[in-house]
């Protein structure tokens, strides 16, 4: 037999015209034509197997050794670096640089957390006053009484190392229905603590700072932002998809392979849509650099993206301080924010006293005199202890937006760039989050996060190109300049192909033709990539009967 | 030896497509056959 394919279609034809003129008008019929139907099913089972061989031998035969372009070295390096940038970044202090901004958007947002993931954020904070020596007792939460009973069980459980925190639960049940505001003030007292410590937290700071500068061979933070940089570069290139990460695609279905057959019509009108004039496939020259210019664009559009996605943001911030830009008078207004500052510094310290006076009385009566004889007077104390931690908890959030205030003022003109605005929200943690909330109109914790790492991820980018110039406060139409800048290179983009609704589109037809660019260059086929993908269908079919 | 058993399965000679139509024409074929079957029971109730 000279044609395997020939014998296999003309045996099925022949097999099926002889199953259709079989008798089954008896119990013996059926039984001999079920015996026909076993037996062609036995020969058909065997040729499967077979076929089925040869076809994962050949497919295996195709595949591409993976080559190691150390891309988990490079994401370890630029992990690295950004940790030294966090700590080295000139904006922030211990404050934000310990992480307790984070860790106070967490605990002030308590409501969208269970009872263990709160217990989580107040061993959080506090490790990070273990990790510079201080080891806080009961005596040190005696913001109101409801914070010490409550913060003594808890250290009990921390510093006997026992993982239950039932009995802790229990005590906040009980505290909870008298104290519902129980959860702001252990915060408030987290807040004095960290002021307390400053000294503490500074010296770690600027010992880790000296650390990671000598392992890191820096100098300065400008050092780091440039070695970041040259970091970032090495590790796209090293991500950038090669010819297996396509074979990947192709096999689990996330791209057509069939449109990537020359004749393939999907394909024809990819670079028609793409070319201004028509360019020869031949001429390699010229399409090399059409590929090369299509990889810049790419880059330039997954930025451009990314500018689209926190636009919300940015108009937010425009409408919030267009009116505040100082014209002559910059000094004085950041004097003005300067000198609320200490106001609210000297309200907090003084009424923060008042408080603590008052709790020496309240807790005096666990000596015992003063309980049967003042029960009132007690009671009388506690209350108002309550309502001074309630006008405390304002003044501190009122303190912590002036602190913001301040940084925005010191940086707000009417040429403050993007990647200003994107530095100072990467820099403040908590006011990214709370404007993050407010604009996207987010609904849950996770959602927050999720956007403020997406946030991050390009904030941080050392690479980013496009908005370097693009103010916040004036008009701009970055998609008219990335489209004039493409134009001249033969490269059809326009508006509208750059809005946000038809972006995406735009960016998978660039990835689908330097795939074909990546394809050309490999040592495979299109069509071998193709058969591959056939050959894992089947066995993804056979692993599903199975 | 039967005339099937006889069958060269020399499949170098196909091309890649060739192959998968190969593989294909059998899987359909044996689905066909599975759904030919009669089930005797059935037919004996009937009867």
């Amino acid at each position: 037999m000279s044609n395997f394919l020939k014998f296999i279609e003309e045996d099925i034809t022949a097999k099926k015209t002889l199953l259709s003129t079989m008798p089954t008008k008896t119990k013996r019929d059926i039984k001999k034509y079920n015996e026909k139907i076993t037996d062609m099913i036995n020969k058909y089972n065997e040729y499967e197997g077979s076929v089925k061989k040869y076809l994962d031998t050949k497919s295996r035969s195709f595949n591409i050794k993976k080559k190691n372009n150390d891309s988990e070295k490079l994401s370890n390096q630029v992990n690295s670096l950004e940790h030294v940038r966090f700590v080295l970044n000139p904006d922030n202090t211990y404050y934000e640089k310990m992480g307790f901004d984070s860790l106070l958007y967490q605990i002030s947002n308590y409501y969208y957390f269970n009872f263990n993931c709160l217990n989580e954020i107040i061993n959080n904070f506090l490790d990070k006053f273990e990790l510079v020596g201080i080891k806080l007792t009961g005596n040190d939460f005696e913001y109101t009484c409801y914070v010490k009973e409550y913060m003594t069980s808890f250290l009990e459980v921390r510093y006997k190392k026992k993982s239950n925190y039932e009995e802790v639960a229990k005590i906040f049940e009980k505290i909870y229905w008298v104290n519902p505001e129980i959860i702001e003030h252990i915060e408030l007292n987290f807040r004095k603590l960290i002021k307390k410590y400053e000294k503490e937290f500074n010296n770690y700071i600027n010992e880790l700072q000296k650390k990671v500068m000598l392992e890191n061979r820096l100098n300065n933070y400008a050092d780091c932002l440039e070695k970041l940089k040259k970091a970032y570069i090495k590790l796209r290139r090293s991500e950038r998809e090669d010819i297996c990460d396509i074979v990947d695609l192709a096999k689990t279905g996330e791209i057509e392979i069939n449109n990537y057959f020359d004749e393939s019509k999907f394909r024809t009108t990819a670079y028609s849509s793409l070319m201004i004039d028509s360019l020869n496939f031949d001429d390699k020259e010229r399409m090399t650099n059409f590929y090369k210019k299509l990889e810049k664009l790419l880059i330039n559009l997954e930025e451009y993206n990314n500018f689209l996605k926190f636009m919300p943001l940015f108009n937010d911030f425009k409408n919030e301080y267009e009116k505040q830009i100082p014209n002559s008078d910059k000094d004085l207004k950041r004097e003005a924010v300067l000198k609320r500052l200490k106001e609210l510094i000297t309200k907090i310290n003084n009424k923060e006293a008042k408080l603590e006076k008052l709790n020496k009385k309240i807790f005096s009566d666990g000596l015992g005199f003063f309980m049967f004889k003042n029960n009132n007077t007690i009671k009388e104390l506690k209350s108002t202890s309550i309502k001074l931690a309630k006008e405390l908890y304002e003044l501190y959030k009122e303190y912590e937006q002036e602190c913001f205030n301040d940084k925005v003022l010191s940086i707000l003109t009417n040429s403050l760039t993007i990647p200003e605005l994107l530095h100072l929200y990467y820099s403040y943690d908590y006011f990214k989050k709370k404007a993050i909330k407010k604009v996207f109109d987010v609904t849950t914790y996770d959602e927050v996060i999720k956007y403020s790492e997406e946030f991050d991820l390009f904030a941080m980018n050392p690479t980013n190109v496009i908005i370097k110039g693009v103010t916040v406060f004036e008009e701009n139409n970055l998609a008219r300049v990335i489209m004039n800048r493409y134009r001249l290179d033969n490269i059809n983009v326009t508006e509208e192909t750059l809005s946000s609704e038809e972006l995406n589109v735009l960016i998978e037809k660039i990835k689908f033709l330097l795939r074909i660019s990546e394809i050309e260059n490999s040592a495979t086929t299109v069509e071998k990539i193709w058969f591959m993908a056939q050959v894992e269908k089947f066995n993804a079919l056979k692993n599903k009967e199975k | 030896m039967t005339k099937e058993q006889k069958v060269n399965f020399d499949m170098s000679t196909l091309s890649l497509s060739e192959l998968i139509k190969v593989y294909e024409e059998i899987i359909n074929f044996l689905n066909f056959l599975e759904e030919k079957k009669i089930v005797e029971e059935k037919v004996a109730q009937n009867e």
